[in-house]
């Protein structure tokens, strides 16, 4: 015990890797929220006018807004008009190629282990990296480009191709679909804007790296992934931000759109600043992601690791509307100290034969509160839906909590819903065991917990189920209940 | 029956019919008080989603408490004939008489108590309304020879019935109980709170049977609490009401209590039953198990939602659920939320749960070897929902139930 102790200890004071801050000159709006702000934003994007009113439309709708109150999280009301709803870091003029871009900022990428600068192309995956909510540089454009694949920054896409924006925006999570999808609407500054037409594979991952780095500020971003008939994508998403004391909010929206035959693949590595041990500081994860299964035969998979943020709320979706579509939700979400996790995913179930399934693995430690909250939703129309749902607990220590709320609704009679979960501890046989085979018990607990998300991580990328792994090791090892 | 109208306005309308002088009672008013407070739960609320039950009691004729005492003949109700039993009859929601065979039980009442831990507005219109309690007793050490019976009787003239009792097994007691309603066609909002103590060592086997009151809207607060040791065995058989809500809660309150909670659901027509069934473990190193099945046919609606809740304290928790559900129509509906809360980490807690069909397969080889459609149907349901009543030991009610389920089932 006093082993376990002294680990747990060592465990718990090393320090978030990526608390640094770079000091880069920003560009931001004044603190605060009106339709001024809004317009501010949108004048320094330059905007066209019909995204402008979309925004006003969506702050309007936010006006008469609720905060939920129902996820099984607590913290301190939010001051709405003390965040920094804009920060760019500041550049000269837009860069024209990766030579031009503030060199602070690529050593701010380089720092986390960010290839911005292609000579790392080895690596083969295109980045999209957003700074406090503005998009600072997109890399591989040209080789993508050539297979017709729309890969940049939001504000870019906005400027170049207004009619698939307008088309997509909101298409799939409408600008009042709830409070945060709403704020996220009215202010959100950058993001990534992903288009694969027909019948093209992806040739490489694209991905997004998010960081917010100035304080008091908000990151509200927005990504909108296009897959046209028979296309595939595989897309990445990290974050990090430095140590603060005072919490911080990232409110995103993530909208896939899939047609015919269309399959997205969508994985996140999410390590935002957890707060400190004593629960000071941290991100709150306040994320709408959502797909829609457009086309018959479509197939949209979200696979989440989740280790930072003091507040996680979040809920990737799938919408089956084409008959024949499927989704499927892969999640392992640690929560360690004070950290509070509510997450889960949403399967709505409309076209015929449509299947999904649903795999989240919990893992709560110190103080933390676990909570996996998901609905299958089986239509009327939804003549032989499938589902499967498993989610699992596994607790750490006596004054953590793990909870699970599942809805399952059916109105159709030929659909079949399965649903299973689970609650334990790391058995001291499964320790034993181990132990007994000369394992020591650090490297035992990092087994088993790895053994126990295997199904979950065996989905993410290579080069991200890497990372995934050590973020698990790094969060947990040693802490044996 | 009256026609409802738009925006009635319940919360008046039971205001007026409070009895006479009762509010001056303290538990009365601060009840009262509290319902009014939260107020009957419309659409927003999380806990009666799926249970419209403010829409529902719109429906019903003004509701009004029946007016002074009712003496009726009462007969038993047909399942319990020819057997002996300690029958305990409330009429209009009141109590009236008790026949007991067992000297070892014994019935009282006294004035309603404040309540502390009420949270549901309905605990709190039952208190409002029930201004006394009745409280049954079961001796020290005694197993008794003769089954509770504690049966409803409606005498038609009151549409607003609210039973309240008490049922305290002593320490090291051992009793079979059931609670039924005397059939009945009367269009009656029932809105019944009970409370089973089983203390230290005793032994319960209880069974609810919702049958033959095809017109009663019923929201039934059912809580039993398991001492040090105890054992308890609860079986809810829903098998023909209009609109039922049934509030389940086993508060696990000591070590080494073994408990099992049993519900079976048949809704048809427009029908509506609605579980919702909580299991506090409070104490550790206890068992608890709970199976809930259901049929959905026509236009039905079953819902369940089961709470598990492991405290801080209760470790070395086994805590086990499943839910499983057969829709035979396309217009049937089912909601499910399995609901699992733990705080202990030492514990072992799993749920389970189920939609779907029957297996064609299965079918098919019933039908090749000579059986008609509606018996193989009959016997492949039957297979499905008898897990919900095979542990009953009263083998005399096991056996009229199984009867019942098995000619409900041939209807299909």
């Amino acid at each position: 015990m006093a082993k376990d102790n002294q680990i747990l200890e060592e465990i718990t004071s090393r320090e978030y890797e990526h608390g640094w801050t770079a000091n880069l000159e920003a560009d931001s709006a004044p603190k605060g929220l009106n339709e001024d702000i809004v317009r501010f934003i949108s004048r320094k994007k330059q905007e066209p006018d019909w995204l402008l009113e979309w925004r006003l439309k969506a702050y309007r709708a936010w006006l008469t807004m609720k905060e939920p109150r129902w996820p099984n999280v607590t913290y301190p009301a939010i001051d709405y008009q003390d965040i920094i709803y804009y920060s760019a870091p500041k550049q000269k003029a837009a860069p024209g190629s990766l030579e031009e871009v503030d060199p602070e900022l690529l050593k701010t990428f380089e720092k986390l282990g960010i290839s911005l600068t292609e000579q790392k192309r080895l690596t083969g995956i295109a980045v999209d990296a957003v700074l406090d909510s503005v998009s600072v540089a997109t890399t591989f454009k040209e080789k993508l480009g050539e297979l017709g694949i729309i890969f940049c920054s939001f504000s870019e896409a906005v400027k170049e191709h207004p009619e698939l924006v307008k088309k997509y925006l909101g298409s799939v999570v409408p600008m009042q679909d709830n409070y945060f999808a709403a704020l996220n609407s009215a202010v959100f500054s950058d993001g990534s804007f992903c288009y694969i037409p027909k019948g093209v594979r992806c040739p490489m991952e694209l991905s997004t790296y998010f960081r917010i780095n100035a304080a008091k500020t908000g990151q509200f971003e927005r990504t909108l992934i296009v897959a046209d008939e028979d296309s595939y994508v595989s897309y990445l998403e990290g974050c990090t931000a430095p140590m603060r004391d005072e919490h911080q909010l990232h409110a995103a929206v993530v909208e896939i759109y899939a047609m015919k035959s269309a399959h997205v693949k969508y994985s996140t590595v999410q390590n935002w600043y957890p707060g400190s041990k004593e629960g000071v500081g941290g991100i709150y994860n306040f994320v709408t992601k959502r797909g829609l299964c457009a086309g018959d035969h479509s197939k949209i998979s979200w696979t989440q690791v989740e280790t930072g943020s003091a507040i996680t709320w979040k809920y990737p979706s799938c919408v089956l509307k084409g008959d024949y579509s499927s989704g499927e939700f892969y999640s392992v979400a640690v929560t360690n100290n004070h950290q509070q996790a509510d997450t889960g995913t949403k399967m709505i179930h409309i076209g015929k034969n449509t299947r999904s399934r649903i795999v989240s693995k919990g893992i709560s430690a110190g103080l933390s509160q676990n909570s996996y909250r998901g609905q299958v939703h089986v239509l009327k129309r939804a003549i032989n839906a499938r589902n499967f749902s498993q989610c699992d607990s596994l607790l750490m220590g006596d004054r953590c909590g793990a909870h699970t709320f599942p809805y399952i609704d059916v109105e159709n009679s030929t659909a079949r819903v399965e649903h299973e979960a689970t609650t334990s501890k790391i058995g001291e046989d499964q320790i034993f065991y181990c132990r007994q085979r000369g394992i020591d018990e650090e490297a035992a607990v990092a087994l088993i917990v790895n053994g126990y998300a295997k199904e979950v991580l065996n989905q993410l990328p290579m080069e991200f189920a890497v990372e995934a792994q050590k973020l698990l090791a790094l969060t947990l090892e040693g802490s044996v209940g | 029956m009256t026609i409802a109208t738009a925006n009635r306005n319940l919360i008046s309308e039971l205001e007026s019919v409070l009895p006479a002088g009762s509010k001056s009672e303290p538990a009365v008013s601060k009840a009262w008080e509290q319902f009014i407070q939260t107020g009957l739960p419309g659409q927003k609320s999380e806990e009666y989603k799926y249970a419209p039950i403010a829409r529902q009691l719109e429906k019903l004729p003004a509701l009004k408490p029946s007016a002074g005492d009712v003496l009726l003949p009462t007969p038993l109700p047909q399942f319990l004939s020819g057997q002996t039993c300690n029958y305990i009859v409330f009429v209009d929601g009141r109590f009236s008489s008790a026949k007991l065979a067992d000297k070892e039980v014994k019935v009282t009442t006294r004035t309603t108590e404040e309540s502390h831990d009420a949270k549901d507005p309905f605990e709190w219109l039952n208190a409002a309304f029930s201004p006394s309690l009745t409280i049954i007793t079961v001796e020290e050490g005694v197993a008794l020879q003769h089954p509770i019976a504690i049966v409803y009787h409606s005498s038609g003239r009151g549409t607003l019935v609210n039973p309240r009792w008490t049922l305290q097994l002593l320490k090291g007691s051992k009793a079979t109980v059931i609670e039924m309603c005397q059939p009945h066609a009367y269009e009656l909002f029932q809105n019944k709170k009970s409370v089973i103590e089983a203390g230290e060592k005793a032994s319960l086997e209880y069974l609810i049977l919702q049958d033959g009151t095809p017109a009663q809207t019923e929201v039934n607060h059912t809580e039993v609490r398991c001492a040090l040791s105890s054992y308890a065995s609860c079986f809810t058989i829903s098998l023909n009401s209009r609109f039922v809500r049934n509030n389940m809660k086993l508060v696990v309150d000591g070590s080494q209590v073994e408990a099992h909670l049993y519900g079976l659901y048949l809704p048809s027509g427009d029908s509506l039953i609605d579980n919702h069934t909580v299991v506090d473990h409070r104490q550790p190193e206890s068992f608890s198990n709970e199976m809930y099945k259901g049929v959905m046919n026509d236009r039905s609606k079953g819902v369940f939602n089961g709470k598990i809740y492991v405290r801080p304290h209760a470790q070395k928790t086994n805590a086990f659920q499943s839910n499983r559900n057969i829709l035979l129509s396309e217009n049937a509906t089912v909601n499910t939320k399995p609901q699992l809360e733990i705080w202990a980490d030492d514990v072992k807690c799993s749920h389970g749960c189920t939609t779907g069909q029957l297996d064609e397969e299965a079918l098919f080889y019933l039908r090749s070897r000579g059986i008609d459609k509606r018996s193989a149907y009959a016997m492949l349901l039957h297979a499905f929902v008898a897990e919900t009543f095979k542990e009953m030991k009263m083998t005399q009610w096991k056996e009229t139930i199984d009867g019942l389920v098995t000619s409900r089932l041939l209807k299909v």
